[in-house]
């Protein structure tokens, strides 16, 4: 871990803070906000709690711990592709993990992984006490946790989901797959969908109305904006794959023929339906993916983001974008050629923004200091080095004449690889390497950290660039087994030998991570030197995160102004622009950021803010764009209902499944109870 | 900015704020969205929930269309039209004009009229409840000629309906609260706090959602088919 | 036809006119994505390697190498799309040589040849898993399923197209150069999607033709007793209630005429014994592998909708016989 990067007091943290109060005990100085916001302890207290940072690191280890079922599935599917005609797994047990590897990766790792991020980080970095609906948050968690649990009994009963991620009609009808195999899938994928949605909700309100006074939405940390479009993407698109999983559900169940070609429907109806959310899920799970990045890459670079408000338009205009490519996985369904060519274009047109930001996190690396390379800048360089590859093999199957001839295709399986491990996941390696001190207040092993990386960054290409050529040479996706004839022998055996690697990679992390939360050095509350506000915060940050409402002036709250300041420019656009430009002029190119206190609101309005009336849980509102306006309102507290709802849901789930109208009545009643307790309680 | 003092001023109230405000906003107190400023954060809530379950419904008259366009005839022969008698029109009339007194219930929250905002809100529960028997009635006589099951144009005609009056029942729901509340005389009208007309503004503006859902649905599955439209029929 | 097909395929081995501008679109993005790349990753080594700030002016940098190089690309790419898919389509009002309509089934292929007005042969001829195709004139397949989604792909023919029940797609190349070709469904259909692959022979015309005529004709007439056995076998057994063999069985599920969709379950066995392989290209077709094909159809393609159906060993000798007559 690197020592301090910048002097200056953390002053957002009790031991700096101005003393109001003569100190008493360990947390004296602000006992009534302390008891206010501090979980019961014991399990009532974990049930109960609304506290977005225990939501966070619940989040992170439940998906992270879906990341390990994933990928001990993928390395089952390795391992039975490693020979030719390997009996190992038959069809049956193959399709089944197949499937779950795809969807538990997507799924139930990858997005709620990012709300995981997005939970911790997104209240401390704008300086806020908690989410908007803090209950809402805790029921975001518990539908994650009880969806996954319920997909998950499908292997119990020996009817796992069979049908490959996007499981296609016909063949996911009633009539090709007469199991409970594809309601589990259907149903747990509606289930999910309630979470995402509630989670995506509740970060658009908390970034809107929540920011510290004086953040305007310019001021709003990157990160921040790519959460609040991964938000908005959420919220258009999800719909969709609710609709697909219904609809399938309901042709099951009810016998509707939505897509069914005999009764006036249409299997490309289930298609469209699926990637108009598919398409936008890949760059929901990417978006706040570089949102990591551009926050790890200017602290290692002490360099503010190059074209930094151009990099959010990036952002903004790859969501957008995002909703008109979804055709682009249908160029083999037959399509008309004008349908088609429209989506590929949008789909190259997609790669404006990615370069962008590529070449952004490029020239702040080139124009900062010479970086320290610990573990979070390490998963950051192999990530652009894997995501540029990724990104140019998705050009390439933009492209329609290449991609009708390798969709389908090992090589897709190889793109998506690309851009989901080198686009996302090492991200969130970076992610967690850069937080998990300010999370346990623990430092990480000196070394395995650069050894995960290592193993994870040759394992990853071992297991993957094969692929391409494997596609390139006739190999199709989701065969169960090939034969001895046909070439593809060697390569298939370098994957699979690759993949264990790269697994070994990850357990590194995992053990660094472990042992180091369980017994690693304490690390200073800021060690890389950051520039957004959860660094002014001890490590781990207090129940109630701000003892006073910071004030933000800039886009970098605790950086300063280059020392050749360009004034109050660089400060009301947010955009650095001007460092190059300083550097030039005054050919000393040295930006060292200062560390700067932020100043802050103890009272407002005749209240004590960290004195909170009766205890409640009191936050500040600001306004949408310019962050001003501010009203302390008092928030909901600890509660059992999100956890009784989301059972209700689970019951409800489970009713359908069971084709039982008695449980689904009983479960819905439930609900409504549950839901009307909540709101009764709130009030 | 306090920088380089080492530690913050305990400002108070405004000071720090008006610091902070960005040059090109202007003075601290303009509105900064104009009916948008001091909404509560349940009003925001509900509008990005509206806004996802709009896509619902956009997405399954999406489904709609799109099979309308692939079939020869719409409705396929054999199949019944959408009633579009003078009863389906009368109960659509009822349910648009419910938001109307909804509205007004709001209004008079907002005066601290309690009695006043009870009676509207019983008008417009009692409007809605109208409807939904109109609903469950016209589902009963359609069933002899229409099933879901029968083909994906029925399939779709019962999901669209019936997942508007699931809606339709989810906001009559929460009518029921808010008007048991009231009765309990929770609300003071002051303020967007919940207890202030907060639950009242947030419930009648998903009514008025519902309503607007309606009109879509009314537009595509009654009178689309009887003027044709995409593939004939 | 006994040339055995040993490898998979190439997608840069292109034997059709359009194939070929994809192998070349291919390499050309491959060059480009490299070049790309070495520059990205000189960047990076700049920012390693320098041991100073280094002002590049990064705005710039920016602009040029993420806006308008890649804006560069796409629209080359766009243009290049057009040129290539051109192919794909032939000049208004250049009828097909060959129509042959391609059925996918939960794992094997069932193919339809609707012969155009230049061949000796009229009316439909039916086969399964091995297209015979001619060289040098244009063809246009038509694809649909009975069943799910399935996907056409022979890698050095160029595109692949997927058969969706309820939809008819086309495929039209002309394949310029005599070969064995292996495709295989490339999209997930089920338990044994992994084994749903067939063969393309390109022939020169005239060998197509003798082929197709051969095809054509009712199944031979059996020569000696034990294929006469084996004929009634296959008639009295469970075998014919799901595959034809013309002249001998014509309508397996006993459902033509009436007023019902074509139903066909097995692959048309008329002229078995001229095909390569057995099952969608799963084993060779000699007597080992038919028997044992026969005899336990799941132990060689788990999950195939073919049942085992039980034979006493004179029968299954004599059924043998008689398929291994059907040329
Ligand atoms: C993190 C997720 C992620 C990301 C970021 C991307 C990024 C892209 N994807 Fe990918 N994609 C997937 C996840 C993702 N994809 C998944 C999961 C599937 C398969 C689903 C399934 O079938 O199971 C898929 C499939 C898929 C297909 C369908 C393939 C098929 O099934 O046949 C296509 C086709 O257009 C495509 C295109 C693209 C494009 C154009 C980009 C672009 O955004 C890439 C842009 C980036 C760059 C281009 C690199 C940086 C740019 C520069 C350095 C500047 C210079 C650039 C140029 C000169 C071009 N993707
Ligand atoms: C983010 C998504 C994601 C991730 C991370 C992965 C990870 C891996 N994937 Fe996969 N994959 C998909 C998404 C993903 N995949 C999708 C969407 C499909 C398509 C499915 C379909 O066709 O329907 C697919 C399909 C797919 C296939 C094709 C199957 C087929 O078509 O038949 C293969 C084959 O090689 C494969 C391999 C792998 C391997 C070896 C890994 C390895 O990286 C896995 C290694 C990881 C581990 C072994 C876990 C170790 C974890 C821990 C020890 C705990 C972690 C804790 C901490 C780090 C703290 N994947
Ligand atoms: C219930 C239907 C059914 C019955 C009964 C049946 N088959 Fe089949 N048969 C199939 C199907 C389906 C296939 C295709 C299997 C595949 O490739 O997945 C097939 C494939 C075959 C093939 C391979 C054809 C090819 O071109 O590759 C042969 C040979 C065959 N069957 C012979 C027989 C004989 C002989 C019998 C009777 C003893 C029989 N079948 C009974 C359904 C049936
Ligand atoms: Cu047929 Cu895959
Ligand atoms: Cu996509």
């Amino acid at each position: 871990m690197t020592t301090p990067a910048v002097a200056g007091p953390t002053v957002l943290a009790p031991a700096a803070a101005p003393r109001r109060r003569a100190a008493s005990g360990a947390r004296g100085d602000h006992q009534a906000l302390h008891d206010a916001w501090e979980d019961r302890p014991g399990l009532g207290g974990w049930i109960r709690t609304v506290d977005h940072k225990r939501i966070g690191v619940r989040y992170a280890v439940t998906a992270l711990t879906f990341l390990l079922i994933g990928g001990l599935e993928a390395l089952a599917l390795r391992t039975q592709l490693a020979v030719p005609d390997n009996d190992l797994l038959g069809h049956d047990a193959y399709n089944q993990l197949m499937t779950m590897h795809g969807t538990t990766m997507l799924l139930w790792f990858n997005t709620p992984m990012f709300a995981a991020f997005g939970n911790y980080l997104i209240p401390l970095q704008i300086g806020a006490r908690d989410m908007a609906f803090p209950r809402l948050n805790a029921l975001s968690y518990w539908i994650f946790l009880l969806s996954g649990l319920f997909v998950y009994t499908s292997f119990a009963v020996g009817e796992a989901p069979d049908g490959g991620w996007f499981a296609y009609t016909p063949l996911t009808s009633s009539v090709y797959s007469p199991g409970r195999n594809l309601d589990f899938w259907a149903i747990g994928i509606t289930f999910l969908g309630i979470s995402t949605t509630v989670g995506g909700i509740n970060f658009i309100v908390t970034i809107l109305r929540m920011r510290a006074p004086g953040m305007s939405l310019a001021r709003l940390p990157i990160f921040g904006w790519t959460i609040l479009t991964m938000s908005f993407m959420i919220i258009f698109a999800l719909p969709a794959v609710t609709l697909a999983g219904a609809l399938l559900e309901a042709d099951r169940a009810l016998g509707m023929h939505l897509f069914d070609p005999n009764g006036l429907g249409d299997p490309l109806l289930y298609q469209h339906l699926f990637w108009i959310w598919g398409h936008p899920e890949v760059y929901i799970v990417f978006i706040p993916a570089t949102g990591i990045i551009s926050t790890i890459i200017p602290t290692f670079a002490r360099r503010p983001l190059a074209a930094h408000n151009l990099v959010i338009a990036s952002v903004v205009a790859t969501g957008f974008i995002s909703f008109g490519l979804w055709v682009h996985h249908m160029f083999a369904a037959g399509l008309p050629f004008l349908v088609a060519s429209f989506f590929s274009a949008a789909s190259l047109v997609i790669a404006i923004p990615s370069g962008i930001q590529v070449l952004a996190w490029l020239t702040t690396l080139v124009e900062g200091r010479r970086p320290r390379l610990d573990p979070p800048l390490l998963f950051a360089l192999g990530f652009i080095v894997t995501f540029v590859l990724g990104g140019f093999t998705g050009v390439m199957v933009a492209v329609v004449p290449f991609d009708q001839a390798i969709t389908d295709s090992y090589f897709v399986v190889a793109h998506f690889h690309y851009v989901l491990i080198g686009g996302s996941v090492m991200p969130i390696m970076a992610g967690l390497y850069f937080w998990f001190p300010k999370v346990t207040g623990k430092a990480t092993h000196p070394w395995l950290g650069r050894a995960a990386f290592a193993a994870i960054f040759v394992g990853f290409h071992v297991t993957f660039f094969p692929q391409h050529i494997l596609g390139l040479m006739g190999m199709p996706r989701r065969v169960y087994t090939y034969g001895s004839d046909l070439g593809w022998d060697w390569l298939n055996l370098l994957s699979s030998i690759g993949a264990f690697v790269l697994a070994a990679g990850f357990v590194m992390v995992a053990v660094d991570l472990v042992l180091s939360w369980w017994r690693g050095d304490p690390a200073p509350d800021d060690p890389w030197g950051g520039e957004t506000l959860e660094w002014a915060l001890p490590s781990p940050p207090p129940p109630y995160n701000f003892a006073a409402a910071p004030v933000v002036t800039s886009p970098r709250p605790l950086w300063g102004e280059p020392e050749a300041g360009d004034g109050s420019a660089g400060d009301a656009d947010g955009d650095s622009g001007g460092h190059g430009d300083v550097a030039r002029a005054t050919g000393h190119p040295a930006w060292d950021p200062v560390r700067v206190p932020v100043p802050t609101i103890e009272r407002y309005e005749g209240e004590v803010l960290d004195e909170p009336p009766h205890g409640h849980h009191r936050a500040v509102l600001t306004s949408v764009l310019d962050a001003t306006d501010v009203h302390v309102v008092t928030m909901p507290g600890p509660s059992t209902w999100p956890l009784a709802l989301a059972a209700g849901v689970l019951a409800l789930s489970t009713g359908v499944l069971l084709r039982s109208g008695l449980v689904v009545g009983l479960a819905s009643a439930w609900i409504a109870w549950s839901f009307y307790r909540w709101h009764r309680e709130a009030t | 900015m306090t920088a380089g003092t080492g530690a913050a001023p305990l400002t108070t109230d405004r000071t720090a704020l008006a610091e902070a405000r960005a040059p090109d906003l202007g003075p601290t107190d303009r509105p900064s969205m104009g009916p948008l400023a001091g909404r509560s954060l349940a009003w925001w809530g509900m509008v990005m929930a509206i806004t996802t379950e709009a896509m619902i419904f956009a997405l399954l008259l999406f489904a709609w269309f799109y099979l309308w366009t692939k079939a020869d005839r719409w409705p396929p022969p054999g199949d019944p039209l959408t009633d579009l008698g003078p009863f389906t029109i009368g109960r659509t009339v009822l349910l648009l004009g419910s938001s109307l007194p909804v509205q007004l219930a709001e209004r008079r929250v907002k005066a601290g009229d309690r009695r006043g905002m009870l009676a509207w809100l019983a008008l417009g529960w009692a409007m809605a409840a109208v409807f939904l028997g109109g609903h469950v009635d016209e589902t009963i006589r359609m069933w002899s000629e229409l099933r879901p099951s029968t083909d994906a144009y029925g399939s779709l005609v019962y999901l669209i309906t019936n997942l508007h009056a699931l809606h339709l029942i989810i906001g009559l729901l929460f009518l029921a609260f808010v008007f048991g509340r009231g009765l309990q005389g929770r609300y003071t009208g002051d303020g967007e706090g919940h207890l202030g007309h907060g639950d009242v503004t947030v419930t009648v503006l998903y009514w008025h959602f519902v309503d607007a859902v309606w009109v879509a649905v009314f537009s595509s599955l009654y009178l689309a088919p009887h003027f044709g439209g995409p593939g004939g029929g | 036809m006994a040339r055995p097909v040993t490898d998979a395929g190439w997608v840069l081995d292109p034997r059709t006119p359009g194939a070929e501008k994809v192998a070349l679109l291919t390499w050309l993005m491959l060059a480009v994505a490299a070049i790309a790349f070495v520059m990205v990753l000189g960047l990076l080594a700049l920012g390693l390697a320098r041991r100073r700030r280094l002002p590049l002016g990064a705005e710039r940098w920016v602009v040029g190498g993420g806006l308008v190089f890649p804006a560069v690309v796409i629209l080359a790419l766009s243009g290049l799309t057009v040129w290539a898919l051109d192919a794909d389509t032939p000049p208004a009002g250049a009828d097909p040589a060959l129509t042959v309509n391609v059925i996918g089934h939960q794992y094997w292929w069932e193919i339809r040849y609707q012969p155009g007005g230049g061949s000796t042969v009229s009316g439909e001829v039916v086969t399964a898993n091995e297209l015979v195709l001619p060289v040098d004139q244009p063809v246009q397949l038509e694809l649909t399923s009975d069943d799910v989604v399935h996907s056409f792909w022979v890698p050095e023919l160029g595109p692949k197209r997927d058969l969706v029940p309820g939809r008819t797609n086309h495929l039209r190349f002309t394949i310029d150069q005599a070969g064995d070709l292996r495709g295989q469904c490339a999209e997930f259909c089920g338990a044994q999607h992994a084994r749903m692959a067939f063969l393309v022979h390109a022939v020169p015309a005239d060998e197509f033709e003798t082929w197709l005529a051969n095809e054509a004709a009712p199944a031979p007439v059996p020569t000696t007793d034990s294929q006469r056995a084996g004929m009634a076998t296959f008639q009295q057994e469970a075998c014919s209630s799901c595959h034809a063999i013309r002249g001998v069985v014509d309508d397996p599920a006993g459902l033509l005429g009436a007023d019902r969709n074509r139903v066909v379950i097995g692959p048309d066995l008329t002229h078995l014994a001229a095909r390569d392989t057995l099952a969608a290209v799963t084993v060779p077709n000699d007597r080992g592998h038919l028997g044992g094909w026969i005899a336990d159809p799941q132990s060689t393609k788990p999950g195939s909708l073919m049942p085992a159906v039980p034979l006493d060993p004179e029968q299954l000798l004599s059924l043998l016989d008689y398929l291994q007559s059907l040329r």
